[in-house]
């Protein structure tokens, strides 16, 4: 198999595999650059107090862990700390829902804020999901996320391999080229060097 | 048709591929945090007759302009100090600036931190524009368009997929596995994540 077939089955096979998580990104990333343009509607909170009787390890991740699957809070923990009156705080956060658990000092209750988002920052919450942290589904999500990044690097190069094989007159291609480089380094050194 | 397609595929795609190289790299970047800020302080002053304002945000504002820096004055690093100066905090991709005005010595003090390559590869992610930089709304340009430019890629591809007969088999096994894989992670994630 040649080199250029071979990249071009690789541009192609990377493109039909990661299309609609790609074209995700892309979509959700949409109201995070035109912000303004996307209705914000406060989001729907309750709040619910229920009785706690946690007699297990007061380590941030055991009762984290204890709150999440006693209180069917699904999502990915993003926060877990003792307060400075004794009482601890935790956040447990999936696109679209938002929880914020509160223990007092005397640890024998919860206040459990739920907060519903909008379909606008149910999108964003998707775009900015990433790390590989919160649970088998959220490693899976990070490894998708993963693939998505390294196809848009494969696109970038291969695409310009398989231009330069494919067609004949090549100066519009060198022109672009030397446009979308040569913008791109003005660019980031404008950033690290303008005063 | 296809040939009128293929060029615009081909020619847009060389426009954005160093857009598609960034995004890619500083997507990566947002999962693994290979790349750290250098955090490099430099010090420096200015003499700058300023007068002083009420509003903070305007005052912030106007001697960003006067020493002819650009980026965003943060609200939460605004302090008038004891003496009667005033402290802010200015941030724009690649650098951090504190910033304290000695209103009686008509003078500027600033602590600039020089964040690196890293962290303009990841500011530039999705960029639109900076706050007295002409320049940068060149790249929010940029990014409107090669935004468009993916998405008129991926239904270019899939359209010139169609258009040939061999490896429609592994073409569709890898189309419907990924888009039922991303479906089903995407709505699993939404309902009990």
């Amino acid at each position: 198999m040649s080199a250029y077939t071979l990249l071009r089955k690789i541009h192609l096979y990377a493109g039909l595999a990661v299309l609609i998580f790609l074209v995700m990104y892309f979509v959700t990333g949409y109201p995070i650059i035109h912000d303004s343009w996307f209705p914000k509607p406060e989001p729907v909170k309750t709040t619910r107090t229920e009785p706690l009787a946690y007699t297990g390890p007061k380590e941030p991740e055991a009762f984290a862990n204890y709150l999440q699957e006693t209180f069917d809070l699904r999502g990915r923990p993003i926060r877990r700390r003792r307060l400075p009156d004794g009482g601890w705080e935790f956040r447990y956060t999936r696109p679209g829902t938002f929880y914020e658990v509160l223990v007092p000092p005397s640890g024998d209750s919860v206040s459990i804020t739920t907060r519903k988002e909008n379909t606008v920052a149910t999108m964003v919450g998707f775009h900015k999901l990433h790390e590989y942290s919160g649970g088998k589904l959220y490693y899976i999500w990070a490894f998708f996320y993963d693939l998505a990044s390294f196809s848009l690097i494969v696109f970038g190069l291969s695409g310009i391999y398989l231009w330069y094989r494919l067609t004949k007159k090549k100066l519009l291609g060198w022109i672009l080229l030397g446009i979308s480089y040569g913008y791109a380094a003005v660019t980031v050194l404008y950033l690290m060097y303008a005063p | 048709m296809r040939s009128f397609l293929l060029k615009v595929h081909i020619y847009a795609g060389l426009l954005c591929s160093s857009y598609l190289l960034i995004f890619g790299i500083s997507s990566l970047n947002y999962n693994h945090n290979f790349g750290n800020p250098r955090n490099e302080k430099v010090a420096w002053e200015r003499s700058l007759k300023v007068v002083d304002m009420e509003d903070n945000m305007a005052l912030s504002e106007a001697v960003r302009d006067e020493l002819g820096l650009f980026g965003w004055p943060l609200p939460w690093e605004m302090h008038r100090e004891d003496g009667g100066n005033f402290r802010f905090g200015l941030s724009r991709p690649g650098k951090h600036y504190t910033i304290r005005v000695l209103f009686s010595e008509n003078r500027v003090r600033v602590e600039e931190t020089r964040k690196g390559f890293w962290a303009v590869i990841n500011s530039l992610h999705a960029l639109m524009s900076v706050p007295s930089s002409r320049f940068m709304v060149l790249w929010g340009a940029y990014t409107e368009f090669c935004t468009w430019v993916v998405l008129f890629s991926a239904a270019s591809g899939v359209y010139f997929w169609t258009r040939r007969r061999k490896e429609r088999l592994i073409g569709w096994i890898l189309l419907l596995g990924g888009m039922g894989t991303s479906f089903f992670l995407m709505f699993y994630i939404w309902w009990r994540g």
